[in-house]
């Protein structure tokens, strides 16, 4: 009996996600390579692969309040910790980790170029260079070269093309250390997902 | 022998806790990384039977990784049959497992269809929702997405809500839905179809020191057996559910079953 209530219990539960999160559908900051949102949640069985293996450790499960769906799927989080794309000095045909390890091609096998996780984007309200003067932390951490400097007041500016969303920008930004006393948590740079991802 | 015999659910739970504490290790060395869900060791890669249908059933098409991860779930299934339920599913770390709980006073009865009901409407919502259903409530990856969430707590000090709502769903699920391996669980169900293909390890009765060769009326073999299999004359398509959780080879008062490498199919 508990069986047949089981078996009318999954369509229904089914449903509900399916259209609860097809209403606020929302881009998520996906490992490299990852599909496009549709196609990614036929794929993903949320096994935690990527995420064991990822040697920066930036990629989480997406929570619950983000949409049920996608509960316990990857996400990346560039607060504390950013992607390096697995470049390795000592072997450079190291490919990426969290690729290599997806079981269902939920991650599709694409080159390091081709990769783009997201896009940054300058918070001018929050950036130090932008309020004040005279920071470049960002720039020079930037491994694609994506951030330029104003001519004038050499203020911090995204060069989208060349931008991966490595986040690497967002993890150095040191505006939430510098914020603390005053409360401060938002960093001058953030990784936005872009939908038109690879 | 009489300590393993004696201390068998302990032994399980072990075993489990190493290859539990394996794929935490994993986390940070990654040689054995990921979940039960899917896991590689050393390289070679093993999806779960039904996480496998279900994205070939969501996305209408088989991924070449899915497909060799899951020739690999199969080898292994060859090889030890329903072994995971018994020894290294999370179900045993939380000691809801099967093979934990007896159903000595409970109506014993073939296996029933509970499980493959259960089974067939997770293939039937995959298809037509397009996204993997079971995993949403799977015991498996829940007690994972708790590991997880353990992980990045103390890992990156992330906090997380997994931490509260993974365990309270998994409390949820084994109290509204008592003897979940036996009656309720598909991927324990898959496992035991495709265990048809296992002919090793199975317990055997050897005959002359069966107390019921010797007058005696016995059934304790087939009332410990969480799977409810009368191993004297089970078929082989029974005997596929047994998940070599040795409760019979420890409870025989005899000592008159043996678990054997290779055998042949008993003729009754």
């Amino acid at each position: 009996m508990k069986a047949i209530g089981v078996s009318i219990f999954l369509p229904t539960c089914a449903y509900g996600v399916k259209y609860a999160s097809s209403n606020g559908e929302k881009a998520f900051l996906r490992p490299p390579g990852a599909l496009k949102e549709g196609d990614f949640s036929k794929l993903c069985i949320k096994c935690g692969r990527c995420m064991a293996v990822c040697p920066e450790k930036t990629i989480f499960t997406a929570d619950f309040g983000t949409n049920f769906l996608q509960t316990g799927t990857p996400v990346m989080d560039f607060q504390y910790t950013a992607c390096n794309l697995c470049r390795e000095e000592s072997n450079p045909s190291q490919k990426m980790r969290c690729i290599e390890a997806c079981p269902t091609s939920a991650l599709a096998d694409i080159k390091r170029e081709q990769v783009r996780i997201g896009l940054a984007k300058i918070v001018k309200e929050s950036c130090i260079a932008w309020q004040s003067t005279g920071c470049t932390i960002c720039k020079d951490a930037c491994p694609e070269k994506a951030i330029e400097l104003t001519a004038k007041g050499l203020e911090p500016l995204i060069n989208e093309d060349k931008c991966n969303g490595c986040g690497i920008c967002q993890k150095v930004c040191p505006t939430a250390i510098a914020g603390a006393y005053k409360g401060k948590r938002s960093k001058g740079v953030v990784i936005l997902p872009n939908r038109e991802r690879v | 022998m009489n300590v393993l015999r004696k201390n068998i659910k302990s032994v399980r739970f072990l075993v489990a806790l190493i290859f539990l504490c394996l794929l935490v290790a994993g986390y940070f060395v990654s040689y054995f990384a990921g979940s039960y869900c899917s896991l590689s060791i050393f390289g070679v890669s093993f999806i779960c039977p039904l996480g496998f249908l279900q994205t070939v059933l969501a996305d209408r098409g088989v991924t070449l990784k899915g497909f060799l991860a899951f020739l690999g779930t199969l080898a292994v299934i060859a090889i030890f049959g329903k072994i995971f339920c018994a020894w290294f599913c999370s179900t045993v770390l939380i000691g809801k497992s099967g093979a934990d709980n007896h159903r000595k006073n409970e109506p014993k009865g073939k296996r029933g269809l509970g499980a493959i009901i259960i089974l067939a409407t997770a293939a039937v919502t995959t298809f037509i929702f397009s996204f993997p259903v079971f995993c949403l409530i799977c015991p498996i990856g829940l007690f994972f997405g708790f590991i997880f969430s353990v992980l990045h707590l103390f890992g990156v000090f992330k906090l997380s809500w997994g931490l509260i709502v993974f365990p309270l769903i998994l409390i949820a699920e084994f109290t509204l839905l008592k003897r979940w391996c036996y009656s309720f669980c598909p991927v324990g169900a898959l496992v035991g179809l495709l265990s048809r293909l296992n002919f090793f390890i199975k317990p055997k009765v050897i005959g002359n020191e069966c107390q019921v060769n010797h007058g005696k009326s016995c059934g304790v073999c087939k009332d410990v057996c969480p799977e409810g299999i009368d191993i004297k004359s089970a078929s082989h398509n029974e005997s596929a559910n047994c998940t070599k959780c040795m409760e019979c080879w420890a409870h025989c008062p005899g000592g008159a079953i043996k678990v054997k490498l290779f055998s042949k199919e008993r003729r009754v």
